[in-house]
């Protein structure tokens, strides 16, 4: 049974965010402030680890698109506004802290109308 | 920063990869915490299952941090609930728009040498700069 090892996997994922000192979203905006480079030394061995792996199972991409760099460009003005992205998100719901009960909250239903505009169009 | 900072940071980050890759060599899935979301929020049919666990995971993590790294949280998290709300559904929508977020475009699609993913992430970034320079 996988379930048990997916679970597992977003155990250690949220304790890697945690150590990283990505959990807290005045980090991130020391980072996109450029006052604080942690976030790099976070990326780049996720990113070197990940690679090592994934390199036999490299994907054909699809081309760069609108909905590609319009919807980075507005996940960033959100990420840059509160300093905090889906992972932290729901790792920080387990405070009873109003402010991530509300992004959370908000960020479903982004998710939601994301979808149903998909399926309208 | 000091070194002790960027121990830690690469530490963290270690752990992040190491975890997408348990995740990929185990069920060939992408931690990818906003499909992930989606999946688990439209029960996604053959994904929901999966995807519910790994957010079950994340919360136990996150209860684990608070039992025993407690210093891992924000002293003082950010209070304006229109920043919430603003942030909240432009995180949401413009990662599904995009198809990925910091993990699923930044640690995995970067990881997979993906061109998509590399200008999501160099987008994100330059907006998310962007908005704290303006701010």
């Amino acid at each position: 049974m996988k379930l048990p090892i997916t679970f597992a996997c977003g155990v250690v994922f949220a304790i890697g965010l945690g150590i990283s000192g990505m959990l807290r979203p005045e980090k991130v905006i020391a980072f996109l402030e450029l006052r604080d480079p942690a976030l790099l030394f976070v990326m780049g061995p996720a990113v070197i680890i990940y690679a090592m792996a994934a390199w036999e199972r490299r994907k054909v991409d699809r081309p760069i698109d609108v909905p590609l760099v319009a919807g980075a460009a507005i996940f960033g003005a959100g990420w840059g506004l509160t300093g905090i992205c889906p992972g932290p998100a729901i790792v920080n719901l387990v405070r009873p802290d109003a402010f991530f009960v509300t992004f959370v909250a908000a960020m479903l239903v982004g998710i939601g109308a994301r979808a149903l505009v998909r399926k309208a169009s | 920063m000091n070194w002790t900072d960027i121990g830690l940071a690469s530490l963290g980050g270690s752990l992040i990869g190491l975890a997408a890759v348990a995740l990929l060599v185990t069920s060939g899935k992408t931690a990818g915490v906003s499909g992930i979301l989606e999946g688990a929020l439209l029960r996604e049919p053959g994904e929901a299952g999966w995807k519910v666990t790994f957010l079950a995971g994340l919360l136990a993590g996150g209860l684990l941090l608070s039992l025993f790294a407690p210093w891992v949280f924000s002293a003082l998290p950010p209070t304006s609930p229109v920043i919430a709300i603003a942030g909240g559904l432009l995180v949401g929508f413009g990662t599904r728009l995009s198809g990925g977020c910091t993990s699923g475009h930044g640690v995995c699609g970067m990881g997979r040498l993906s061109k998509r993913s590399l200008v999501a992430v160099i987008v994100f970034m330059g907006v998310g700069i962007l908005v704290r320079v303006v701010l």
